[in-house]
């Protein structure tokens, strides 16, 4: 005989709607509690000083072996924090180069923190330090090079040290032509025309492309131009005790006996605002 | 006593849970890691209590995690295997008493830990400074409702798991609680509309163990919003008690 089975009781059912009761109540509660502290740590300001020791070399002593996950950490937490205070457009970023050195610390070969890190730093000078940093384990990576050099001419005007950096980057493996020939144009912009020269000689002379020698050839032929004729302003400076009104009084007064042909196309000028001879055509030095 | 029995279970898992080897190893250890807070203040530049303060929180945050992954998801599984609960459950007990009695039973043991940590945070700080930081209750109390529902969570997840899946679990859960905001911020931005959708769902089903953490704001002094701590007690507690009804509805259906 079938065993008769027992209705549940009132007092079953009034049991199972009170804990149901106070599950909604329950999850009602967290869902507006954790709406409402999410507003709030949305809102309220927290400190943005990210740790309490100085530098990585202490905490490499209590990283373990994970450096590599620490590394990636404080890259991601960077990233973030750049993010957070880009949204807010407070822009202040005062603690984004000490998330970045933190990283390459931990890891010092993680291109990436170098490259785009420096790009979103706030200071030349502290993108400048982390590139710098970036070229002691790159030391054949022309692009970091060459981006100290951007850096300097760019924002710094230090033209000396951009042709340097140019000189340096164009003398790594895989640099593009116009690498060298910004070093000239630097080191031409800075007074320095016998480095300028110098640079393009030895791209010319390594370069195997004929078309590019080509242009090579003219660019020296332009720079070591612009460096006899202010060989020659000296030269009527000191005999006249003044400057020429232009180029051509080195040749009427027999300094010269004509003007050089700028190799491509243009004329060369006295110009007097800056106190140099200039050329009018590309590179046009004087005007970056 | 209605709730009588609670208690005295509380208590049993309480005794058997400060005898174990374990557990003195963990608080030991902790306790190590917070003097060893002493050495590392030197390295600082500036306020040397922050690295005590640090440290501290941290440790009282991941030690109350280990035991709570060491013993809480073994001791129940333990008394299923072992057929201790036999002995219990052959009382007039009910048996979600019995699940209550042992969360508080191992929540005690987290709560005798970590103010053990507290106590010895708080020594050193009077030994460096010469005074007691007594904001940092606050932000003990606030670690403590964490590890309440990282406890619920282990007896739930004991209820029908192994302990070495019970572990992963929560190790899982405790990642996501404690990254799901920063995951929400970037989704929000950038994801798309079905993703904001699923991290939205995740976000509100998930604890998120970020509200409990105030010690940046304890640490520099600054000021909580008004009635954080009421909020974050209302959130703790109303997600704990969730918890364990699901267990003790999952437990009382369980078959021995």
């Amino acid at each position: 005989m079938a065993k008769m089975q027992t209705p549940p009781s009132i007092k079953t059912y009034l049991a199972l709607m009170k804990s149901m009761a106070l599950v909604v109540v329950l999850a009602g509660g967290t869902y507006l509690s954790t709406g409402k502290l999410s507003l709030v740590r949305e809102n309220s300001p927290l400190p943005d000083d990210p740790l309490y020791l100085p530098n990585g070399n202490y905490l490499q002593l209590i990283s373990l072996d994970f450096d590599g996950v620490l590394s990636d950490l404080f890259w991601i937490k960077g990233a973030l924090y750049f993010g957070s205070h880009y949204r807010k457009k407070d822009h202040d970023y005062k603690w984004l180069a000490h998330f970045l050195d933190l990283s390459t610390e931990f890891d010092p070969y993680y291109y990436d923190v170098y490259w785009y890190g420096s790009s979103i730093l706030p200071s030349v000078e502290e993108s400048i330090r982390l590139l710098e940093k970036g070229r002691t384990y790159f030391s054949t990576d022309w692009k970091m090079t060459e981006m100290i050099g951007f850096y300097y001419h760019f924002y710094l005007k230090d033209y000396l040290a951009a042709g340097r950096y140019y000189e340096m980057a164009s003398l790594l493996p895989g640099h593009p032509p116009y690498v060298p020939s910004l070093a000239g144009r630097f080191y031409t912009e800075a007074g320095d025309i016998d480095s300028g020269i110098r640079v393009l000689k030895n791209f010319y002379d390594t370069c195997s492309k004929k078309d590019l020698k080509e242009d090579f050839a003219k660019r020296i032929t332009q720079l070591e131009d612009i460096k006899c004729l202010e060989e020659k302003l000296s030269v009527f400076r000191k005999k006249y005790q003044r400057t020429p009104r232009d180029l051509g009084e080195l040749v009427e007064r027999g300094l010269i006996s004509s003007l050089p042909k700028e190799p491509y196309g243009g004329k060369y000028l006295w110009d007097s605002s800056q106190q140099r001879v200039v050329s009018t055509t590309f590179p046009r030095y004087g005007s970056t | 006593m209605k709730y009588q029995p609670i208690f005295s279970i509380a208590h049993m898992t309480l005794r058997e849970g400060v005898r174990n080897k374990i557990f003195y190893n963990i608080v030991l250890f902790g306790l190590l890691i917070i003097a060893s807070s002493l050495v590392l203040n030197k390295m600082t530049v500036g306020d040397e209590t922050k690295v005590i303060k640090d440290l501290g929180l941290t440790c009282i945050s991941l030690f109350g995690l280990l035991t709570i992954l060491v013993l809480g998801t073994n001791h129940l599984y333990h008394e299923f295997e072992e057929k201790i609960i036999y002995t219990v459950l052959v009382k007039p007990i009910v048996r979600r008493h019995y699940l209550v009695g042992k969360y508080l039973g191992m929540l005690s043991i987290v709560v005798i830990q970590s103010a053990a940590m507290y106590v010895l945070m708080e020594i050193l700080l009077c030994a460096l400074k010469g005074m007691v930081s007594w904001m940092l209750l606050k932000a003990v109390y606030s670690l403590l409702l964490e590890l309440s529902l990282l406890c619920s969570l282990a007896i739930l997840f004991t209820t029908f798991m192994r302990p070495q899946l019970s572990i992963i679990t929560i190790l899982a859960v405790y990642l996501i609680g404690h990254s799901i905001s920063e995951v929400r911020m970037l989704v929000a931005e950038e994801g798309s509309r079905f993703a904001q959708g699923m991290i939205e769902i995740v976000y509100y089903l998930f604890p998120n163990f970020d509200h409990f953490d105030i010690s940046s704001q304890v640490v520099h002094n600054l000021p909580l919003a008004p009635f954080y701590l009421t909020l974050v007690t209302v959130y703790g507690v109303f997600y704990t008690m969730i918890v364990l009804m699901v267990s003790a509805q999952i437990f009382s259906r369980k078959e021995f």
